[in-house]
């Protein structure tokens, strides 16, 4: 047990022969938004499917609201995650329905919310990420940034106290990465939820980020303040931030 | 000749691991049977798609099916001195118990198998699953479930469509170029029809029918691997269902139409 809102205790997971995290631990507060940078590769994604149970650790353990995850049955597990709500890399909207179904799909299949009252909290969170009147397209008429604001939407659908960002901004230009990186401060500050944002895009992780941590080789070797990071002293933090192929850390 | 050994032991697990695996999903799915009143609208939906839409295709290959039956049956019975008006008993048993099920079910394992196989898999690598089960909806239920029942139900359908086709089509071919009048012919399929021939080609299509669906949901479900494991899955779906549906036709062949 633990009295921090999400702990991660120690844990380590490996792919075959391939060992993605080596013992990583980290304490979240509530309403704290956190960034995690690093590498493409270095397992900040699988890091993030840690805190929702989408993959469970081989060793040591994650809590959420001092709850061991891996421990829990499915229905305690879906109980939890009705408070998560969670951004794709892809966004990950389904083809096969629209927009609107897409955003009030918990509602409906989770919640079980009567269908005007669902249609009401789509239109709703649509306007919030700037797409009302969208709700009848297919998600495969939407731009790059549409659909991520599409997710974002549907993340926040249900009004969860934690939300996971997988790379929020990869592959949108700078003006529409921007808009997204404001999204995420105001859904921070108007829902007070507790976010973690995995990202590689410095500009993201110094706008949305109250603590910068970074992972290399699958363990953390930067915790502290966006200031901190800017100034850090530490060479693969530096290499990272700056950018640079040449450094400690080899490109492979 | 050692290294073989290692090999095939693999193979052997992996084969065994993969037939586990798919028998696992069939339970998971069968359990996921109780939630069938809250997913009515997706369980029509995917009737409709394994069904209706399999209707045009199930058409063409059964007209040609019986089409070839009522060649080939009246070719074997000029060889062999065998009289005509026996025409239309041979070419409806062997639609109703064997021909009829069997080859709609390979056409279904193609069209439909793949078809789950490859949607599931475009799912799986574009991380649609994983955004299901991230907000407490089940998988198993949203997708696998209702994809199983549908395929369970729309194959007898289908089968029962098919056998009226392929028989129409064997009468055509009869009548036009064997010479045989369909009085003749229709009298000859009442005098061979048994209802316990019907159920069972029935029961086999249901069988047969599950096969497709819980092969395709299980290719789908874990392909991994972006395009090449989503193309793999789907070509997977196929030659296995083919494969199981030939396997479970000969066992059931062995258990409901004793020699």
């Amino acid at each position: 047990m633990t009295d921090a809102y999400i702990k991660i205790d120690n844990i380590t997971k490996a792919f075959g022969e391939k060992q993605v995290l080596c013992g990583v631990t980290l304490e979240m507060e509530r309403n704290e938004s956190a960034v995690i940078i690093g590498r493409s590769g270095c397992g900040k994604s699988v890091f993030l499917k840690h805190l929702n149970g989408l993959i469970h650790p081989d060793s040591g353990a994650v809590y959420v609201y001092g709850k061991d995850i891996a421990k829990l049955s499915l229905k305690e597990l879906v109980e939890v995650r009705k408070n998560i709500g969670m951004l794709f890399q892809s966004a990950a909207l389904l083809d096969s329905l629209t927009v609107g179904e897409n955003v009030g799909l918990a509602l409906h299949e989770v919640w079980r919310y009567p269908a005007s009252e669902i249609e009401e909290l789509v239109e709703e969170k649509l306007q919030m990420v700037g797409l009302e009147g969208t709700g009848a397209l297919y998600p495969s008429s939407l731009s790059g940034g549409m659909r991520k604001r599409v997710g974002l939407a549907r993340a926040i659908a249900t009004e969860p106290q934690i939300l996971l960002y997988d790379e929020p901004t990869t592959g949108l230009d700078p003006v529409t990465a921007d808009m997204i990186n404001d999204l995420i401060i105001e859904i921070h500050e108007k829902l007070k939820v507790t976010s973690v944002t995995v990202t590689h895009d410095m500009r993201t992780a110094y706008k949305v980020g109250q603590r910068i941590v970074m992972l290399h080789d699958g363990r953390i070797v930067f915790e502290g303040t966006p200031d901190q990071a800017k100034y850090s002293n530490d060479s693969v933090v530096r290499q990272f931030i700056e950018g640079r192929a040449s450094g400690p850390s080899q490109v492979q | 000749m050692n290294s073989g050994i290692p090999l095939i032991g693999r193979r052997v697990i992996a084969f065994i691991s993969h037939f586990g695996s798919t028998f696992l999903l069939f339970f998971k799915a069968l359990y996921h049977f109780k939630s069938i009143p809250r997913s009515l609208g997706l369980i029509t939906d995917q009737c409709f798609l394994i069904g209706n839409k399999s209707f045009p295709l199930i058409i063409i290959t059964s007209i040609f099916v019986g089409a070839v039956s009522a060649w080939q049956a009246a070719y074997q019975f000029k060889y062999i001195g065998a009289p005509m008006r026996y025409l239309g008993t041979a070419v409806g048993k062997a639609v109703v118990i064997e021909l009829a099920p069997v080859l709609t079910s390979l056409v279904v394992a193609g069209r439909v198998g793949a078809g789950i196989a490859a949607e599931l898999g475009t799912m799986r690598v574009t991380e649609q699953i994983d955004a299901l089960d991230s907000m407490g909806i089940s998988p198993i239920r949203y997708l696998i479930m209702p994809r199983f029942l549908s395929s369970l139900t729309m194959v007898p359908l289908l089968v029962i469509f098919s056998n009226f086709v392929a028989i129409l089509g064997a009468l055509v071919v009869s009548v036009l170029l064997i010479d045989v009048s369909y009085q003749t012919f229709l009298l000859g399929v009442k005098y061979s029809f048994s209802i316990s021939d019907m159920l069972g080609g029935l029961l086999k299509s249901a069988i047969f029918g599950a096969i497709i669906g819980i092969v395709g949901c299980h290719e789908g479900f874990y392909a991994e691997g972006g395009a090449r494991g989503v193309g793999k899955a789907t070509t997977q779906a196929v030659v296995i269902a083919a494969v199981m549906i030939l396997v479970a036709d000969y066992i059931i062949a062995m258990i409901l139409f004793r020699v």
